[in-house]
This record gives structure tokens, C-alpha cells and sequence, in this order.
């Protein structure tokens, strides 16, 4: 079997494909497209001599770089071409030449302290040594590349360095477990920096160091995955050696079926011969073991024939080896002899142990198939040398891996350990989190049952107010309502006294009008009887006696017939009660009827009385406008208020001592107040008790001695102005100092 | 002339007599007294056209003074005879219902007996 393609070799041929892709492509164009011979221009040069497929075509992008570098004496530029014109010497394989550009390189990277170019000149080196088999100086030189790679932040730069540095652990050390550590940090640094084409190559990097380690699986997983990667980069060469590989891993796991089906994909797109024999005689062998041995013979020969035309000494052993197994199954012990032997010779020239071991067991075989025991021995031993060897390394490379894998799954119990740590963690911060909400919510809800119970009591508050506002009318309501119930009941007995008034006053009439008319018509009698005693012939005694007698009859009768006229004075008066609704109400000028009425009370009583005197005033509002009443009726209530007045000014005036200086004054004033009128008759008489105050609207009430007053006046005043005109009467009154008596009138 | 006087109060009888002594005894005035309305349709009746005048009260029970009136202006045509109304209530409704039966006259209580006198000696 062949396993030749190192990791190192594979990196090798991935860069100096000479197929197109697509990135290169774009590149080319762009170069293309600009053609001002500025650093614009050697950039692109040099970036498409450092990915560029093949050895030739990189020098010469990489010479024009650097001509043009120097005439705009750009450094940097000048940098990078002498880098990509190291690296592709070493392609090459002149490795004293790329050392000494990768210097100049290097210098130039140092002096215009560009860490790029000094991670790259880093790792170009690491090449160089590794080709110089200097192995233990590459490993240092990439690990310092990486750490200049890291600064830069360029993610594919740093992806390449850390393949670079796997390869070198495993190349230089065999040191497995770093090599494996160092490609999945490639892959992961790969996947961050989003490039297909770095990503690819850390598989294809994986695959091989997995491969390499005999975990096929693995090594499987991850060529599939370069491969398709590949298909979608288009790059056909990487895509062959890879169905190559593939084809490897099926062929040493035992599936023929599909490693025949990937080596015959592969060479299907293979142009190199040195790769096409590889899988032709990759196919050989499989058909070997699979018994097509025509199939085996085919693919074997012409493997061959390619080796051996480009000499590839390693091939013919390993294609030698095919054949000999393939005449062995043919019985053809002598063929298979021959090319047992050839092939030791070839493995013996390459000092490859795989083969000398390959063709020993093969010679050992046909020796012993032709009875020749003491060969077949001789090689056998041989051959159990050459796999002891081999299986050491084999050894000492799985427990490596076995060792690797051990800390790995103790790593990863470790992760899980951790993991479920902070797992618990985790749910532990939940649950504080949780609580912690909990809490909050708690406190918001018992925030808000707050707010709204302080709302509650401020509107409770409120409401309590409003109620309390509200009570307070009502009681001021209630209190005006009994008072105008009081004044109702008052108004209403006095209605209703008025009306028992009129009522008696009716009936008394006519038994009154009896009286009267009788005690009239006996006065005439009387007088009649008188004229007829005196025509009598009878003594002048007799006759005195009856004249004396019918004189005091026409006396009493005349005493009968006055105090009837007195009685019927005050029946008339009590008649009046009933009589106050019968005029018509007009607009009415306050202020003129008052003046009137005044006038006329003053001179009436002056007429009766030639001593009254007393000072009237008037103060008239002449803003009253008009208002409707009964004059007559309003008249008669202001003439009786201004005649008491008048009374009691004079009673006090009559009672008053001389020194006292008394001057008798009635006032009379008018007012406008809202929707009222207020007629005002003030005295400064002799004013009103106060135990009488209650009774001066009752008929019949007097303070006037018996025939003055008839003690109607203000009963019926009272009764015109609550009753017929819906106002109010009122008195203000102190002892001896005056009344003022108030008629209020709606407007 | 004849004069019939409706009043329910009898004493109002012995007052006109009295009143009017003088004239009835000279035979000027002849009084006839009726002390409820039916009792004045009754002498009506028996006493045909002898009543020139009649003085009625109003308030009267049974009948009343305004339902003699009517009955008295309706009944007693060819020629009807003179009535006054004499009533203690001299409200405007008495007087207008009164006025509108066909009253001649409407006097109140206490009757003027000056004035009465005249205004029956204005018609004799």
C-alpha cells in the first residue's frame, strides 16, 4: 500500500496546482485591468504569485512586482516579491535560493515593520527546513509565525500558520495529539475567516494526519468534506487526488466497490502521470484483492510502464509487489518471484520499509508455494523484521493516538463535569432569577395595591367632601325649609285667621245691620213718642217724667245705633280680608306711590290733629324699574305702615320730657336688590316690645287704646303682601328707639 | 204700589214696617212679605200682577234670591215687575249674575234706608 502522500506533500501540490480556480481567475483580471505601473498594480502581482498555481507563473508575477517595486521604490512591495519568489524555489526544490530571497525578504519585512510579511517569511522558512529535513528549527519559526499571525488579525493568514505548525508537530515530532490540536484550531479559525479555499486545506490537512494515524473513518469524514468544498472552488486536480484519497481509505477499510468507484473518478480529471499511476496501480491492487486478476494485470502493467518512464523508483516497488501477489493467485510462482525481487531491490533503493516488507512476505510466498522452505524462511523472517518495524512506529503512533484520545475523553468527561457545573450553575441562576422576578412582580403588585388604595382613599376622601359639602346644604337646605315653613305656617294661619276673620265678620254683619237699622229707626220712634207726649192733656209732672223718659230712650238708642256703627266699622275692616283679591295688578312706579301715600298719610293726620308735626324723609332708588302689583292694596299696606309710624313718633314725642331734645322722624326709602324691591318705613318712635313682636300680624292685636285702632291694619297688611303679591313683611325693632318695617316684593 | 220683600230673616218684616210707617200709613206704599223664594212664587201666584216691586235677598235657603230672579223674569212677563237684589255679599259675581237675570237694581246690606226710600218714591 502507498501512503506517500504526506500532509506535507499534499499542501505541496494543493499549492502549485496548475489548474485554474475561480479566485485566481479574478485575480488574473483584475491584474489585467490595470496595467498603471503603480503599487496598485503589485499588490495584485504579488497576491496572484502567492496563490498562484504554478512555480513559473509566480516568478513571473512576481519579478514584474518587484521591477516596478523598485522603480517606485516601494518596499513593501519589493517585500512580497521577494517572498513569493522564495517560496516558489522552494516549489522547486532550490533551497538555497529561496533562503537567501526569503532573507532579503525578511529584511525588508523587519524595516518597514510589516507583520504580514514577517509571519509569511516565517512560515516560508519553516518550509525551506522542512525540506531540508531540518524538522526541530521549522517547528519554532511557524510557531512564531502564528504569533505574529494572530496580530495582524488575518484569519487566513492564521489558519495556514496553524496548519503549518500541525504538519510540523506531526512531520518533525510525530507528535500526534499537537498535530491534531493544531488542524482543528486551523478548521475553527478557517470557518471564522469564512474562506472556502483555507477551509478545504485544513480538511484535506485534517484527512490526511487522520489517515495517517490509521483512523480511516476520520479520515474519510474530512476528505469528503474537502471535497466538496473543492467542487465548489473548481479546482479539478485537488478534486482527483482527493477521490484518490478517498479511494484509500475505502480500499483500506475492505470497501472495494467504492474505493474502484473514487480511484476511477479521480483519474477521470488526472493529468499527471505521477498521479495517474498512483491510482492505477491504487486500482491493482484492489483488483488483486478483490481476485479480478485481468482487471489487477491491466492497471498493474500500466502503472508500471508509467513509473518506470518517470522513474518514480518508490512506485515500481509498490506496483512490483501487486504484480507478484497477482501471479501468486495465479499460480505463477517464477513471475511472482521476479517481481518480488525487483520490487525489494526498488524498495531497497528508496529505503522504503513498507515495501521491502510488502515484497519480503510476497517473495516468502512464492518461495513457499514452489516447496523452497529455506528461502521462503530466510524472507519470512524478513518480512517479520520489516513489520516489527513497522508495526514499532505503528505502535508507537496508535498508543500515542490512544494516549491523545484517553485525555480527550478525560478532557471531555472534564468539559461535560464542567458543563453540567454550569448547568447547575445555570439553573441556580435561574431560579435566583426567577425568585428575583418573582419578587419584583411582588413588589410592583404590592406597589400598584398601594397606589390604588391611596387612590381609594383620596377619591373616599373626596367623596367624604363632597358628602360632607353635600350635608351641609342639605341641612342649610332643611334649615331654609323650615323657616319657610315656619313663615308658611305663619302666613298660612294668618291666611286662614283672615279668612275666620272674614268669615265672622260676615255673620256678625247682619245681626249687627239689625241692631243698627232697629236702634235707627227706634231713635226716630222714640223721637215721634217724644212729640206725641208732648201734644198729651196730661199734668206737666206727668209729662216732664214721660219726656224725661222717651229723652233717654232716643239717648240709648242713639248709644245702641253708635256703638253699632263702631261694631260695623270693624266688621267692615274684617270684611276687607276677604275683598284683597279682587283688583287688577299693574305696572306699577314704587317710588311715586310711596310719595303719595306719604303725602296723603301726613295730611290726613294733619287735618285731624292741627298739632302733629314730625320730619318725613324719602330715599328712592330710581333704578326700580316698574312692578306689577295692585296699586290700591300696596298703597293701603304703605299708608297703614306710614300712619303707625306716624303714631309712634307722636306717642313718644307726647311721653318724651321737654329737655329731651326729640325730633320725630319717619323714613321712607327704596331699594333694587336681586329679583326684589324693598320699601323701607323706618321711625324712630317708640318702637315695639318684644314679647308683643310675634303678634303684631294677628288680627285684632292693638297697642292703641280701645276705639283708635281696630287692629287690622297690619293683619291685613300682611295679608296683601304675602298673599296677593308673594313678598315678605318684615320688622326690625328696638324698644323705644324705632321700628322699620320691611316690604319685600319679587320683581 | 206693591212691594214684596224676600228675605229669610223674619225680623226684616217688623224693620220695613217701621222703616216705612209712614208710607203705608198713607197708603202710598203696600208691603207684602215673603221669607223664602217658593213663598214669593206662591203669593205670586195667588196675588197676580199686584207685586210691582220686589225686593229680594240672595242667600236664602232652598231657593235662592237669583233663582227667584229667574224665575220671576221668565214666568211673569206682561210687564214683569221691578226687582231689586239686595244681598250682604257685594262681590262681583252676585252683581254680574244678578245684572245678567234681569235684575233692575242691586243694593248690599245693611240696607240705606234713605236711599231705598228714595229710590222708591223715584218710581212711584
Amino acid at each position: 500500500m502507498r501512503k506517500i502522500l504526506s500532509i506535507f506533500l499534499f499542501l505541496f501540490f494543493a499549492t502549485r496546482a496548475i489548474c485554474q480556480d475561480i479566485e485566481i481567475d479574478g485575480l488574473k483580471k483584475q491584474v489585467n485591468s490595470h496595467p498603471q505601473q503603480d503599487t496598485g498594480r503589485v499588490n495584485l502581482l504579488n497576491e496572484l504569485a502567492r496563490v498562484g498555481l504554478s512555480a513559473d507563473e509566480s516568478i513571473k508575477n512576481a519579478t514584474e512586482a518587484l521591477s516596478i517595486s523598485e522603480k517606485l521604490n516601494y518596499e513593501l512591495g519589493k517585500g512580497y516579491a521577494f517572498l513569493n519568489l522564495g517560496n516558489a524555489r522552494i516549489s522547486e526544490g532550490k533551497k538555497l535560493e529561496a533562503a537567501d530571497l526569503l532573507r532579503k525578504a525578511d529584511s525588508l519585512g523587519q524595516k518597514t515593520g510589516d507583520i504580514k510579511l514577517q509571519a509569511y517569511v516565517l512560515l516560508r522558512s519553516a518550509r525551506v527546513l522542512q525540506q531540508t529535513s531540518e524538522n526541530n528549527e521549522a517547528l519554532p519559526k511557524t510557531l512564531k509565525a502564528e504569533e505574529i499571525a494572530l496580530k495582524t488579525g488575518d484569519k487566513k493568514l492564521i489558519s495556514e500558520c496553524q496548519r503549518v505548525i500541525s504538519s510540523a508537530y506531526q512531520n518533525s515530532f510525530s507528535n500526534f495529539p499537537k498535530a491534531i490540536e493544531y488542524i482543528l484550531k486551523s478548521i475553527r479559525t478557517a470557518e471564522e475567516a469564512d474562506c472556502l479555499k483555507c477551509l478545504a486545506q485544513s480538511w484535506s490537512g485534517a484527512a490526511a494526519l487522520y489517515a495517517t494515524i490509521g483512523d480511516q473513518s476520520r479520515g474519510l469524514y474530512y476528505y469528503q468534506k474537502a471535497l466538496e468544498a473543492n467542487k465548489k472552488i473548481g479546482n479539478k486536480i485537488i478534486e482527483a487526488n482527493l477521490l484518490n484519497n478517498i479511494g484509500e481509505r475505502y480500499r483500506l477499510t475492505g470497501r472495494y466497490t467504492e474505493a474502484i468507484a473514487a480511484y476511477k473518478e479521480g483519474l477521470k480529471e488526472e493529468t499527471q502521470p505521477y498521479r495517474i499511476e498512483l491510482a492505477q496501480s491504487n486500482l491493482a491492487d484492489v483488483y488483486v484483492r478483490t481476485d479480478s486478476l485481468p482487471l489487477a494485470f491491466h492497471y498493474g502493467f500500466t502503472s508500471l510502464e508509467t513509473a518506470k518512464k518517470i522513474e518514480d523508483i518508490e512506485g515500481i516497488a509498490w506496483i512490483d509487489g501487486i504484480l507478484s501477489r497477482a501471479y501468486l493467485k495465479k499460480k505463477m510462482a517464477d513471475s511472482a518471484l521476479y517481481y518480488a525481487q525487483q520490487g525489494l531491490e526498488a524498495a531497497k533503493q528508496t529505503g522504503t520499509i513498507e515495501f521491502m516488507r510488502d515484497n519480503a512476505a510476497a517473495l516468502a510466498d512464492a518461495y513457499s508455494f514452489k516447496k523452497d522452505f529455506a528461502n521462503a524462511y530466510s524472507f519470512y523472517i524478513r518480512y517479520i523484521n520489516y513489520r516489527d518495524s513497522m508495526l514499532n512506529a505503528e505502535v508507537t503512533n496508535k498508543s500515542t493516538v490512544l494516549e491523545y484520545n484517553y485525555d480527550l475523553e478525560k478532557k471531555q468527561g472534564q468539559i461535560a463535569a464542567l458543563n453540567q457545573q454550569k448547568k447547575l450553575q445555570q439553573n441556580f441562576l435561574i431560579s435566583v432569577l426567577i425568585v428575583l422576578l418573582l419578587i419584583i412582580i411582588t413588589a410592583i403588585i404590592l406597589l400598584r395595591i398601594t397606589r390604588q388604595k391611596q387612590h381609594a382613599n383620596k377619591l373616599l376622601i373626596q367623596q367624604k367632601q363632597e358628602i360632607e359639602e353635600q350635608r351641609d346644604q342639605t341641612n342649610k337646605a332643611l334649615a331654609d325649609l323650615q323657616q319657610t315653613q315656619q313663615q308658611l305656617i305663619q302666613s298660612e294661619k294668618m291666611a286662614s285667621l283672615g279668612e275666620l276673620t272674614a268669615g265672622i265678620a260676615h255673620e256678625i254683619q247682619n245681626p249687627l245691620n239689625f241692631v243698627n237699622n232697629f236702634s235707627e229707626v227706634s231713635v226716630e220712634l222714640a223721637t215721634e213718642l217724644k212729640e206725641s207726649v208732648g201734644e198729651l192733656d196730661i199734668s206737666p209732672d206727668k209729662k216732664a217724667e214721660l219726656e224725661k223718659i222717651t229723652n233717654d230712650i232716643v239717648q240709648n238708642q242713639e248709644k245702641i245705633n253708635f256703638h253699632g256703627k263702631r261694631a260695623d266699622a270693624i266688621v267692615k275692616g274684617m270684611l276687607q280680608h276677604s275683598r284683597t283679591t279682587g283688583s287688577q295688578k299693574e305696572l306699577t312706579n314704587i317710588n311715586t306711590l310711596a310719595d303719595e301715600y306719604l303725602r296723603l298719610a301726613y295730611h290726613g293726620l294733619r287735618a285731624k290733629d292741627k298739632s302733629f308735626n314730625a320730619t318725613f324723609k324719602t330715599d328712592f332708588d330710581n333704578s326700580i324699574p316698574d312692578v306689577n302689583i295692585i296699586p290700591q292694596e300696596i298703597g293701603r299696606v304703605v299708608l297703614n305702615l306710614i300712619n303707625n309710624s306716624f303714631y309712634s313718633v307722636t306717642e313718644k314725642k307726647n311721653t318724651s320730657s321737654a329737655s329731651e331734645q326729640y325730633e320725630p322722624t319717619v323714613l321712607i326709602s327704596t331699594r333694587k336688590l336681586n329679583r326684589k324691591v324693598e320699601i323701607r318705613v323706618k321711625d324712630n318712635g317708640v318702637g315695639i316690645p318684644q314679647k308683643v313682636l310675634d303678634k303684631i300680624f294677628q288680627p285684632f292685636f292693638t297697642t292703641k287704646p280701645v276705639g283708635e285702632g281696630t287692629g287690622l291694619g297690619l293683619s291685613l297688611s300682611y295679608d296683601i303682601i304675602t298673599k296677593a303679591h308673594g313678598g315678605e313683611l318684615k320688622v326690625e325693632t328696638k324698644e323705644g328707639q324705632g321700628a322699620e318695617f320691611i316690604i319685600l316684593l319679587p320683581l | 204700589m206693591k212691594i214684596l220683600v224676600v228675605d229669610d230673616e223674619m225680623d226684616m218684616q217688623t224693620l220695613f214696617e217701621q222703616r216705612f210707617r209712614r208710607e203705608i200709613r198713607s197708603h202710598e206704599m203696600d208691603f207684602a212679605f215673603a221669607h223664602s223664594g217658593e213663598e214669593a212664587i206662591g203669593f205670586l201666584n195667588r196675588h197676580v200682577h199686584e207685586a210691582v216691586l220686589i225686593l229680594s235677598d240672595i242667600n236664602m235657603p232652598g231657593m235662592s234670591g237669583l233663582e227667584l230672579l229667574r224665575e220671576i223674569k221668565t214666568k211673569y212677563e206682561n210687564p214683569p215687575p221691578i226687582v231689586m237684589m239686595i244681598t250682604a255679599y257685594g262681590d262681583p259675581e252676585n252683581y254680574n249674575q244678578a245684572m245678567k237675570l234681569g235684575a233692575d237694581d242691586f243694593l248690599t246690606k245693611p240696607i240705606d234706608f234713605t236711599l231705598l226710600k228714595e229710590k222708591l218714591k223715584a218710581l212711584h
